[in-house]
């Protein structure tokens, strides 16, 4: 049995969700709206999360670019990710919304710009 | 200064790009006025999201809010000046004198309406009182936050958060993400300071102790910090004899609280609210004194960007409305009058109600969290006006309601907005 915090709304309900007593049947209780037992759900098998970081420019003057998946990725991934984006060296400039690596780690996702570099 | 200006805006973080887009997207002539060398304020460094939700219905993050609101301010004339730092804001009989310094030397301006946007400060170490050796290797959250994001630095190897504030949760997560260890956060108060999502995905996802009920003490180190004594506390923030721990470190982050940045008004002599440390505003965001607007955390500390830039847009029409009409200043206070927080309410803004004008956004905080809250707003004779319940506030979260001004009766003498538990 595993107890979750649910963020989707200030209530912030703790939501207990244990296994049932057929495979894949699970037990949740505690939570005050369906959209809480998707969350916990969800939480509970396969969290997602979005990351949010920067890489390296060749800049010396902005030597940082903010960067964020395009959609959440698995929770076990974030510092994987981190691992791969610490090999990343941004070269051109970039707004908002740029790839800067496809399918990013093959989890379906790209890894964009989040800022804006005018490549200085 | 040759260019004739209508309204002047001081900052051009996120309060001040609304005020000017709104104030030019009304016919004002806009000149905004930033003392970095580019736009964004704070938002430039804010790279996780959870910003926009009620703006544009995404998360983003900061740096994408503020791109965003750049873009809708290049399509309008208003006129930017970056690396320009105000030194001096004075009256003049038909409105202000503002000067300024840059490096291409100063500026002089006169203006019928000035809106500041100024935003807020960190409160550092000396203000909260810590004790000890003064070493190096003590940052606050935001000055942490600004090295690693934007200046490619580390603070430190092994870090120590006091205050479970937002920022201080963001920075635990950043901290760890880029290698950093981050031993715990320290909350003086019973409860988190901070949004139940940062708890969960700051510091929950990564394993990082929340500790409650407990300060630092004492600061060890004599170049560079070494460690700090934590203690347990009473309900009334006193230390409890015998709980205190010496935790080895050589970083001490501080997220103790922000603080609205109003200097530059000290000669002008604005009332300042006690409850927001920020300036008393009626619901066109005009301070007490004629022409001068307020907005964003300048005016009181926000949560939400979206809501700073709601505060921007008001202030930046009102001001455009000011200047345009040649309002006599005498007509723009009969009919207004003072609002009153009572109860369990932290504080409330607007302060003043001007009955002429238009239908105010309050934002309020409650003092303390409660499942189930009664709020009403009632006139001098105790006479409802208006009221409705709420579920689940707590003070870090900051709640907004708007009201229609012919509500309120003409001859109303005060408003008192009143916060109570409703029974379960």
């Amino acid at each position: 049995m595993k107890r979750i915090t649910c963020i989707l709304c200030p209530r912030g309900c703790s939501v207990e969700c244990s296994p049932g007593l057929e495979g894949d049947d699970y037990r949740i209780r505690g939570n005050s709206c369906p959209k809480g037992a998707d969350y916990v759900l969800e939480e509970m098998l396969k969290p997602m999360r979005m990351l949010t970081t920067t890489v390296s420019t060749i800049s010396t003057i902005h030597p940082r670019l903010p960067v964020r998946t395009s959609g959440k990725i698995p929770r076990e991934m974030i510092f994987p990710a981190m691992k791969a984006i610490r090999k990343i060296m941004v070269e051109k400039p970039a707004v908002p919304g740029d790839v800067v690596v496809e399918d990013f780690l093959e989890l379906g996702i790209d890894l964009i710009s989040s800022g804006v570099w005018n490549g200085c | 200064m040759n260019d004739i200006f209508d309204v002047a805006v001081i900052g051009g973080g996120p309060a001040g790009i609304a005020a000017a887009v709104a104030a030019s997207g009304r016919g004002a002539r806009v000149a905004l006025f930033e003392r970095e060398g580019q736009l964004g304020g704070i938002l430039k460094q804010c790279i996780h999201d959870g910003f926009g939700l009620f703006k544009f219905g995404e998360s983003i993050t900061g740096p994408e809010y503020g791109y965003r609101y750049q873009q809708m301010m290049r399509n309008l004339p208003v006129k930017i000046f970056t690396s320009t730092f105000l030194t001096e804001l004075r009256r003049r009989e038909n409105g202000f004198i503002l000067k300024f310094v840059s490096p291409q030397g100063t500026l002089e301006l006169e203006v019928p309406a000035v809106i500041t946007a100024t935003g807020c400060r960190e409160r550092s170490g000396r203000q909260v009182f810590l004790h000890g050796d003064r070493p190096s290797g003590i940052f606050t959250a935001g000055q942490a936050q600004g090295f690693v994001n934007l200046y490619n630095a580390l603070p430190g190897r092994r870090c120590v958060i006091l205050g479970s504030g937002d920022i201080g949760l963001i920075m635990a997560r950043r901290l760890t993400l880029e290698g950093v260890k981050v031993e715990g956060v320290y909350e003086i108060k019973s409860e988190p300071s901070g949004l139940t999502r940062n708890i969960v995905q700051c510091l929950e996802d990564f394993s990082i102790p929340l500790h409650l009920s407990t300060t630092v003490r004492e600061i060890h180190g004599r170049r560079r910090i070494e460690a700090v004594t934590v203690c347990r506390v009473d309900e009334k923030m006193r230390e409890i004899p015998g709980f205190s721990r010496r935790i080895e470190c050589d970083t001490l982050i501080l997220s103790v609280g922000l603080i609205p940045e109003n200097e530059i008004l000290d000669s002008l002599d604005v009332f300042i609210d006690p409850d927001t440390h920020g300036p008393r505003v009626n619901q066109d965001q005009m301070t007490g004194i004629p022409g001068l607007f307020t907005c964003g955390n300048a005016q009181h500390v926000n949560d939400l960007v979206d809501y700073v830039s709601e505060s921007g847009e008001i202030a930046g029409r009102a001001a455009a409305e000011y200047s345009g009409t040649g309002n006599h200043p005498v007509n723009m206070f009969s009919g207004s009058i003072p609002v009153e927080s009572t109860g369990e309410l932290l504080y409330q803004v607007p302060g003043i109600i001007n009955l002429k004008g238009r239908d105010p956004v309050f934002y309020f905080r409650t003092r303390r969290t409660m499942k189930r809250g009664e709020l009403s707003l009632s006139d001098e004779s105790g006479r409802i006006l208006y009221s409705r319940r709420y579920t689940f506030l707590r003070p870090p979260e900051m709640e907004r309601f708007t009201l229609s001004v012919s509500a309120i009766p003409e001859n109303t003498k005060k408003l008192i907005l009143n916060l109570k538990e409703a029974g379960l």
